[in-house]
C-alpha cells in the first residue's frame, strides 16, 4: 500500500515535503505499525506513539485529512494513497511531532480537579449511581487531542479558545456533583472566547476516537449559563 | 469588549432572534400564500396595517442585532489586528445602525 508522510526537520529542511512508501499491509495492520515500518527504513522518521491500543493518546495523526490515533485506524481501510500528516493547528517540532504545550495549557485552565469549598471529610465523598452516570461520556477522554486539532475555532484562537478537549474536561467537573465550583468554572468561561468562539461546527465529535461528544458538552454548559443567568 | 455575561448574552440574542426571523419568514410566507391576487395595491394595504408595521419593524431589528452578533464573531475569528478589527467593527455598527434609521424611515412612510 502507499503511504506518504509529512516530513519537515526544521534543522536541515527548508520547507516541509511529502516522502512516499510502499508498505506490505494486512487487513489488521494499524496506521501506526505502518509507521514503525516506516522508521524501520528512515531512522530519521519521527512521530509519537506508546501505548499502541488507544488509550494513552500519543499518536494524534492526521489520517487522510481527519484526526485520528494511528494505533487503532486499520490502514487497509483508508483510501489510497494514505496521506499522513501532523495535526493541524498546532506547532510542528518535526515530521508528526507536534507542540501540544498549548493545549495542555487550555486544559489547566479549566482546573481539571474537583473544587471543594466544604472541608474536605475524611471519608471518601460519595455519589448515587445516577450520579455517577452523569460523568459517563466525559471521564473517558484521554487528551488525544483529535478534538481541538480539528476544530477551526481552536485553530484560529488556540490562545484565547480553551478548545473542545478543555471544554468537555470542564463539564466533566461541572457534572459532577462532589464538585462546589460551579460558579467560579462558569465566570472563568464568561466572555466572546474562551468558551463562545465554538461556533458548534461539529468536527470534534466527528473525530473523537472515544467516541466522545464535546459539541453536547458545551451545550451543556451553555444551558447551565442560562440557567444561572435568569 | 469583555463584560460579563457577555458570551451567554450575545449568543442568547443569537438564538432569540434566530426564532423571531423564522417565525415571521413563516407568517409573510403566509400572506402570500393566502392571497390570490398578490399586486401592490394588496401588498401596500398589508403592510400598512398596524399590527404587520410593529411585526415588520420587529423583523428587522432583530435581523440586523442577528447580522451584528454574526459579523461580529467573523470578524474575532479571523482578524487578529486589534486597530483593524476596531475599524471593521465600528464601520460595521455604522453601517446597521445606517440601514436600522434608514428602515424605520421606509416603515413610517406607509400610511
Ligand atoms: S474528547 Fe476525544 S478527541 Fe478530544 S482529547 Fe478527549 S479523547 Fe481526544
Amino acid at each position: 500500500m502507499r503511504i506518504s508522510v509529512y516530513r519537515y526537520n526544521p534543522e536541515t529542511d527548508a520547507e516541509p515535503y511529502m516522502e512516499t512508501f510502499d508498505i506490505e499491509v494486512s487487513s489488521e495492520t494499524m496506521v501506526r505499525d505502518a509507521l514503525l515500518e516506516i522508521k524501520e527504513r528512515d531512522p530519521t522518521f519521527t512521530f509519537r506513539h506508546s501505548c499502541g491500543e488507544g488509550v494513552c493518546g500519543s499518536d494524534a495523526i492526521n489520517i487522510n485529512g481527519s484526526n485520528g490515533l494511528g494505533c487503532v485506524t486499520k490502514i487497509a481501510e483508508l483510501k489510497e494513497p494514505v496521506e499522513i500528516r501532523p495535526m493541524p493547528g498546532m506547532p510542528i517540532i518535526r515530521d508528526l511531532v507536534v507542540d501540544m504545550t498549548q493545549f495542555f495549557q487550555q486544559y489547566r485552565a479549566v482546573k481539571p480537579y474537583i473544587i471543594r469549598k466544604d472541608p474536605v471529610p475524611e471519608v471518601e465523598l460519595k455519589q448515587t449511581p445516577e450520579e455517577r452516570d452523569k460523568l459517563d461520556g466525559l471521564y473517558e477522554c484521554i487528551l488525544c487531542g483529535c478534538c481541538s486539532g480539528s476544530c477551526p475555532s481552536y485553530w484560529w484562537n488556540p490562545d484565547k479558545f480553551r478548545g473542545p478537549a478543555a471544554l468537555l474536561q470542564s463539564w466533566r467537573f461541572l457534572a459532577d456533583n462532589r464538585d462546589q465550583g460551579t460558579e467560579e468554572r462558569l465566570d472563568e468561561l464568561d466572555g466572546p472566547y474562551k468558551l463562545f468562539r465554538c461556533h458548534t461546527i461539529m468536527n470534534c465529535m466527528d473525530v473523537c476516537p472515544k467516541g466522545l461528544n464535546p459539541t453536547k458538552a458545551i451545550g451543556h454548559i451553555k444551558q447551565l449559563m442560562l440557567k444561572n443567568m435568569v | 469588549m469583555n463584560g460579563r455575561g457577555d458570551g451567554i448574552r450575545n449568543w442568547l440574542i443569537q438564538r432569540i432572534s434566530a426564532i423571531y426571523i423564522a417565525l415571521f419568514t413563516i407568517y409573510i410566507g403566509y400572506f402570500f400564500l393566502s392571497t390570490e391576487l398578490i399586486n401592490y395595491q394588496t401588498w401596500y394595504g398589508w403592510v400598512s396595517q398596524t399590527i404587520n408595521k410593529i411585526l415588520i419593524s420587529l423583523f428587522f431589528f432583530t435581523l440586523l442585532m442577528h447580522a451584528w452578533v454574526g459579523i461580529r464573531d467573523v470578524v474575532m475569528d479571523y482578524v487578529h489586528n486589534i486597530t483593524i478589527r476596531f475599524i471593521l467593527l465600528t464601520a460595521i455598527i455604522g453601517l446597521l445602525a445606517a440601514m436600522a434609521i434608514w428602515l424605520i424611515l421606509i416603515v413610517q412612510g406607509v400610511r
